[in-house]
């Protein structure tokens, strides 16, 4: 019992510790209109080493991404990475866990 | 031969309509959405178009059928050039005479150069202007006209997630060949893509039905053989073109029916009775 105890902590200490290490951005992207667009813009992030996942919104314009901590997003690399797949980067926030909810297809916008 | 330009005008005509790129876009012509840097776009594209009348108790009857497949690669996040290369079967038959012929038609290359941009979330404003030429690929007299004409145009564009809306002005220059000289076109296109569905975008909805209508204007001038006027030829062509397109992140489906809604053509010039489009874009 004592044993199963342990482990059971030292299990979610450790889950702990690797949800620690995730970042998400999301990042305000403009001009994206249809699934293609998406699809161009999150398959271009998913490409980068330590990047878990991208989702985004179309009626916002935000696309999350989650990391891994190893990645260390730039406004510079982010304007010319889009500029390229013929978007418009405008800015981006950083926290320091992924939110589970930001990467569901459960998450309704109700504002379409 | 003149009955040839006639459907070879109509065939180039749609054949132009395939250099749409895999976003939304209009289903009979182009759009100014952006192909990304180094992606490479496919479309096939399959055409029905049917002329019919009766000239003095005489049936004449073609029909146009063509496998349209267009390559698109965005050499810059500005500058896209496509290549369209059909195959088409004609299939004719005016009055007791018969013909049919299958083949390469005349292959078309262009290039899209984005001059305007202006992005919101979930909006965008783009215009394009665009050039190319279409080359005598196809056999003279029957599934070509062996000219190399050249054409150029503007696209304006102006898309959300609720719907967008594609108009173009063309103008086609085609030259002599074999003593034939195809008139020469303009057009103006215009083209309103609505999401039906889903009603209510969610986060992340990865695929939409639009349903399409496209309004289309032509302009023909005169052919000319050897230097003279041919007076069956030329004159206004309208059509309408309802249709639905399903648009998800790596495929659009689409078809459009485009209906003649104006055929004011010049003397005993065979005039269109409908065309039928079907076409399935791919990302890569």
């Amino acid at each position: 019992m004592f044993k199963t105890l342990t482990l059971s902590l030292g299990l979610a200490m450790l889950a702990g510790s690797a949800l620690a290490a995730e970042t998400e951005y999301k990042l305000q992207v403009d001009g994206m209109t249809c699934p293609f667009c998406v699809a161009t813009s999150e398959k271009a992030l998913k490409k980068i080493k330590g990047v878990k996942a991208a989702n985004a919104n179309f009626e916002s314009g935000v696309i999350n991404v989650c990391t891994d901590g190893s990645v260390n997003f730039t406004d510079d690399q982010l304007k010319a990475m889009f500029l390229d797949k013929g978007f418009t980067y405008r800015s981006m926030t950083k926290t320091e866990t992924c939110s589970a909810s930001d990467f569901t297809k459960k998450n309704e916008d109700t504002t379409g | 031969m003149m009955k040839m330009s006639i459907q070879t005008a109509c065939i180039l005509g749609l054949l132009m309509a395939t250099s749409g790129t895999a976003l939304a876009a209009p289903i009979t012509f182009n759009t100014a959405l952006p192909v990304s840097k180094g992606e490479l776009l496919a479309r096939q594209q399959f055409i029905v178009t049917n002329l019919s009348d009766r000239l003095n108790g005489m049936k004449r009857d073609v029909t146009v059928r063509a496998g349209v497949s267009v390559l698109g690669y965005g050499v810059t996040p500005k500058l896209a050039l496509f290549g369209v290369a059909p195959l088409v079967n004609i299939d004719r038959e005016i009055g007791s005479m018969n013909s049919n012929f299958t083949g390469l038609g005349d292959a078309t290359i262009f290039a899209r150069y984005e001059i305007y941009r202006n992005d919101s979330p979930g909006k965008t404003i783009r215009i394009a202007p665009f050039a190319g030429a279409t080359l005598p690929t196809g056999r003279t007299g029957k599934t070509g006209d062996g000219s190399t004409d050249g054409f150029a145009g503007l696209i304006f564009t102006a898309a959300s997630t609720n719907w967008n809306f594609d108009s173009q002005i063309k103008y086609v220059a085609n030259t002599r060949a074999n003593g034939f000289e195809r008139g020469d076109t303009i057009s103006a296109d215009a083209s309103l893509q609505y999401r039906l569905l889903p009603k209510t975008i969610a986060a992340n909805s990865d695929a939409f039905l639009y349903g399409v209508l496209e309004a289309n204007v032509t302009q023909l001038q005169r052919d000319r053989l050897s230097g003279v006027i041919n007076p069956n030829s030329g004159g206004t062509q309208a059509f309408l073109s309802p249709g639905l397109q399903y648009a998800t992140k790596r495929w659009i489906a689409e078809t459009a029916l485009k209906i003649p809604v104006v055929n004011d053509l010049h003397g005993t010039a065979l005039a269109p009775d409908y065309s039928l489009v079907t076409s399935l874009r791919f990302n890569f």
